[in-house]
């Protein structure tokens, strides 16, 4: 998957090129994809801040940059998996964390 | 090569957007910080018995005051580096001066128990509050 903005720098980078685990869960600091919960079609790439049975809540690495970051408990449900490997660009290929 | 990159290239996006690059400042957290800092300076001047209890809630309003004077300054340096523009720096050429002075205050306030420098503090965030608003008319 691709990431497109800012939110997540350093960690991440617009237009890094990722591999994902499939996951339903995830424990706090690991990185998470998520579906939008005010729009389910659209995913979310974030950090996990807390974890609970019923999912996760998350922020984004650069805090300041990101207001609308969803509050609130993600259902497990919307927890889609967690990028684990980038593969662009080569220079900066590897794992991810 | 083309067909390769075709191959391997994501077919979803995950967002990591600035979600919305988003138009959302607010001085008011800037403003709740600096209020705190003013009432945790004004109740650790009323601290007097050393029992235990006391000497806890002392403590805890020392860190209260560090924590609220340290948010307070990012708060401000959120509404300094990233809401205004250069358009603002015109109609309000003192700008740089100002969150200059009041970033500098959070520190003092943090450093130090001072009634003057917490108010100087509640003042400075209000005149930046007061600016953000005319921005917004």
């Amino acid at each position: 998957m691709a990431v497109a903005g800012a939110s997540m720098e350093p960690a991440l980078r617009d237009g890094d090129w990722l591999l994902l685990v499939p996951a339903r869960s995830a424990r706090p600091g690991q990185l998470v994809v998520v579906r939008d919960p005010a729009d389910r079609a659209r995913l979310l790439v974030k950090r996990v801040l807390r974890a609970s049975p019923d999912g996760v809540e998350v922020e984004s690495d650069a805090r300041h940059r990101d207001h609308l970051a969803p509050r609130g408990t993600i259902r497990s449900a919307d927890v889609v998996g967690r990028p684990v490997f980038r593969y662009a660009p080569l220079r900066r290929a590897g794992p991810v964390r | 090569m083309h067909h390769i990159t075709r191959l391997i290239a994501p077919r979803v996006t995950a967002h990591a957007h600035c979600d919305i690059p988003c138009g959302i400042y607010d001085p008011t957290a800037a403003k709740t910080a600096a209020d705190t800092v003013a009432k945790m300076v004004e109740k650790i001047a009323t601290f007097q018995a050393s029992d235990d209890t006391n000497r806890n809630n002392y403590i805890r309003s020392v860190h209260v005051k560090e924590e609220h004077a340290q948010l307070c300054k990012k708060e401000l340096l959120i509404l300094w580096t990233d809401y205004f523009k250069p358009e603002h720096l015109e109609k309000y050429p003192n700008l740089h001066d100002t969150f200059w002075k009041a970033a500098k205050l959070c520190s003092k306030n943090k450093q130090s128990v001072d009634a003057k420098a917490a108010a100087d503090l509640v003042a400075a965030v209000k005149e930046i509050s007061d600016i953000f608003s005319a921005t917004k008319k």
